[in-house]
């Protein structure tokens, strides 16, 4: 067999391995969040509402609509069949509205959001810190010293600092605002973006730092640059291929962390995305559009993880062959 | 009477073979004396910032509102005119005391728990684990929100919420720590000899893995800070009224689109010089060893 695809076997086993795992996960975290109706004061009824007085007809409506009436575990399953087919019940606060559209509508912001500080995470965050150890000692130092004070910078506190200088004073950016198309998008989710990915970026250089310095150090690489094989070659091949793994899992690992971030930043600067969607409901006692999107938050979390398994699968051939 | 004399030697023997290993590799061995005068000017506000405070927190001017920096109010004055220095001194106590709260709960429970699964090993590691796994796919933050919605705003909801969060990133490294330290021939030496199993832990596993703990407490209460503060910012925590480090970035918005960024700037500073330290305190302790972050 190929070498890829033996790969993509190893990942595929491990994958497969990992499963139940992510189900079971899955299901106790839909259960949390379900549990947040009945664990709310007062009941179920009062929590759907967000306190709000109702009419008796109206009660009665939502009584059924809800099934409220039945067995806690009953009313579980039949939310459950909900969501798996895409119906997250409606919004009592947002006149009926469906939770799956007020959440379709909020996602391409969030979207570019989260792809954007992404992709400043892992050019700038690895590149600096790959950067750093293949640099002086110096240069590291100056560089652990940024990180280590970057990684202390909360995302409220980066946009505060940002908005006050780059928008207020410089006026270079717009304050607030998604914008549309995709030159005005960029152009108005650089800050929010940068205030998301400032103290990840931090940690991933810092991580990325110390796994390349850590490669560089070991015997095969000294016994590479011994036989007189080119610095760019041994640094490619044996310094960057090795570091890659550590550097990889952190940088995904602390990506799937971004998305709660995302409410936040967007809070900060007025996007209409999901997190302050999430924010928004939650000030609003509205309950099933705060399950809805807590459901979603997970699952592009356990999936981002899943994900960034797969991929430590791919770059060390070890992975799924123990 | 006997296991006592010879266990002591050998279990600080070890001990001191490590401190000697540590100390060969890692370069200055002074105590970081800058980082430990912020930890104790912190902890002095804390406990004193409503005596320290120059002026009433809480005293309301809008003739002198968003003032500058000046002699009478050292680091201006917020959009109602109160002293934001006498602010950031009066709410240094909630912004301090609660992620400590999350620091001490979280860390006692999870070495607890990473302590008994490493030392029973078999299923109840096993089950220690499972739990632990399911805990990670919740983010701390979203099941604070999470607390927030069900219980309505308020410190106390995510406060708990954190600390059940932050259990699984304290109790992976101390696990993995007292794993190792079980499989030392010190352990077994002294199970020999007929030495209780809880004495053991109690008196040379977790003293030998009380850096690695120390460590990871400190790289918790930098995160709880953070987290909680963002709570705050996000309104729903505390009050809007109160001084709170979290909810003066937020009250500092409107400020910031009228040119004046003072009452965001410096709480964020605050917020900060908190969370730098007790990083890098946390690296000092241990060197080279792998933390966890808890986001």
């Amino acid at each position: 067999m190929s070498r890829a695809g033996s790969a993509l076997l190893g990942t595929a086993r491990f994958l497969a391995r990992r499963l139940p795992g992510v189900v079971l996960t899955l299901l106790i975290s839909t259960f949390v969040i379900y549990s947040a109706l009945d664990l709310a004061p007062g009941s179920p009824l009062r929590a759907l509402t967000g306190g709000r007085a109702v009419t008796p007809e109206t009660a009665q409506a939502l009584t059924e609509q809800y099934h409220l009436d039945d067995p806690f575990l009953v009313r579980y399953v039949d939310w459950l069949g909900g969501v798996v087919t895409g119906d997250f019940g409606s919004s009592y606060v947002a006149k009926g509205q469906p939770v799956g559209s007020l959440i379709v509508d909020r996602l391409p912001t969030t979207l570019w959001l989260l792809a954007f500080s992404a992709l400043l995470i892992v050019v700038i965050g690895v590149g600096l810190g790959t950067f750093a150890a293949l640099r002086g000692r110096r240069t590291q130092a100056a560089v652990a010293g940024v990180t280590a004070v970057g990684m202390g910078v909360p995302s409220f506190v980066a946009a505060s600092v940002l908005i006050s200088y780059f928008a207020v004073q410089l006026g270079w950016f717009p304050v607030f605002g998604p914008g549309s198309g995709f030159t005005d998008r960029i152009w108005h989710l650089t800050l929010p973006a940068i205030a998301l990915a400032l103290a990840s970026l931090a940690y991933v250089a810092q991580v990325s730092r110390a796994a390349v310095a850590t490669e560089l150090r070991r015997d095969h690489v000294t016994t590479a640059v011994a036989r007189g094989f080119p610095r760019g070659q041994v640094v490619r091949r044996h310094v960057l291929r090795n570091a890659a793994i550590p550097i990889a899992t952190v940088s995904g690992v602390t990506i799937a962390y971004l998305i709660t971030g995302t409410a936040i930043v967007e809070q900060a600067f007025q996007l209409n995305g999901l997190g302050s969607l999430l924010i928004q409901s939650v000030t609003t006692s509205d309950l099933p559009t705060v399950q809805g999107v807590c459901l979603v938050v997970v699952l592009a979390f356990l999936l981002v993880n899943v994900l960034v398994d797969a991929l430590y699968g791919l770059l060390d051939p070890r992975v799924g062959k123990r | 009477m006997s296991d006592r004399v010879l266990a002591a030697p050998l279990s600080a023997f070890v001990r001191r073979r490590a401190a000697r290993r540590a100390g060969a590799a890692g370069a200055a061995s002074r105590p970081p004396y800058v980082l430990l005068a912020i930890v104790a000017a912190l902890v002095v506000v804390a406990l004193a910032g409503p005596w320290l405070a120059p002026q009433d927190p809480d005293s309301v001017d809008l003739l002198a509102a968003l003032q500058p920096p000046s002699s009478a109010h050292l680091l201006g004055t917020d959009g109602s005119g109160r002293d934001i220095l006498s602010r950031l001194l009066t709410g240094a106590r909630s912004s301090l005391l609660a992620p400590l709260v999350v620091t001490v709960v979280a860390t006692l429970l999870g070495s607890v728990l990473a302590i008994v699964g490493a030392w029973r090993g078999g299923w109840v590691d096993g089950v220690v684990a499972r739990l632990l796994d399911v805990l990670f796919s919740f983010p701390g933050l979203l099941l604070a929100i999470l607390a927030a919605a069900v219980f309505g705003t308020g410190l106390t909801a995510p406060v708990i919420a954190l600390c059940i969060s932050y259990v699984p990133y304290v109790a992976r490294i101390v696990r993995s720590a007292a794993v190792r330290e079980r499989a030392l021939p010190y352990v077994s030496a002294l199970e020999l000899q007929g030495l209780a199993g809880f004495a053991i832990c109690a008196r040379h596993l977790v003293p030998n893995v009380a850096t690695t703990i120390g460590a990871q407490a400190a790289i918790t209460f930098g995160y709880a800070m953070v987290d909680l503060a963002a709570i705050n910012f996000l309104g729903l925590g505390l009050e809007s009224t109160s001084s709170d480090w979290g909810v003066m970035v937020a009250a500092g918005q409107s400020s910031i689109l009228r040119g004046r960024p003072e009452e965001a700037l410096f709480a964020g500073v605050a917020i900060v010089i908190a969370v730098v330290t007790v990083n890098l305190l946390a690296q000092r302790l241990e060197r080279g060893a792998v933390l966890e972050s808890p986001r």
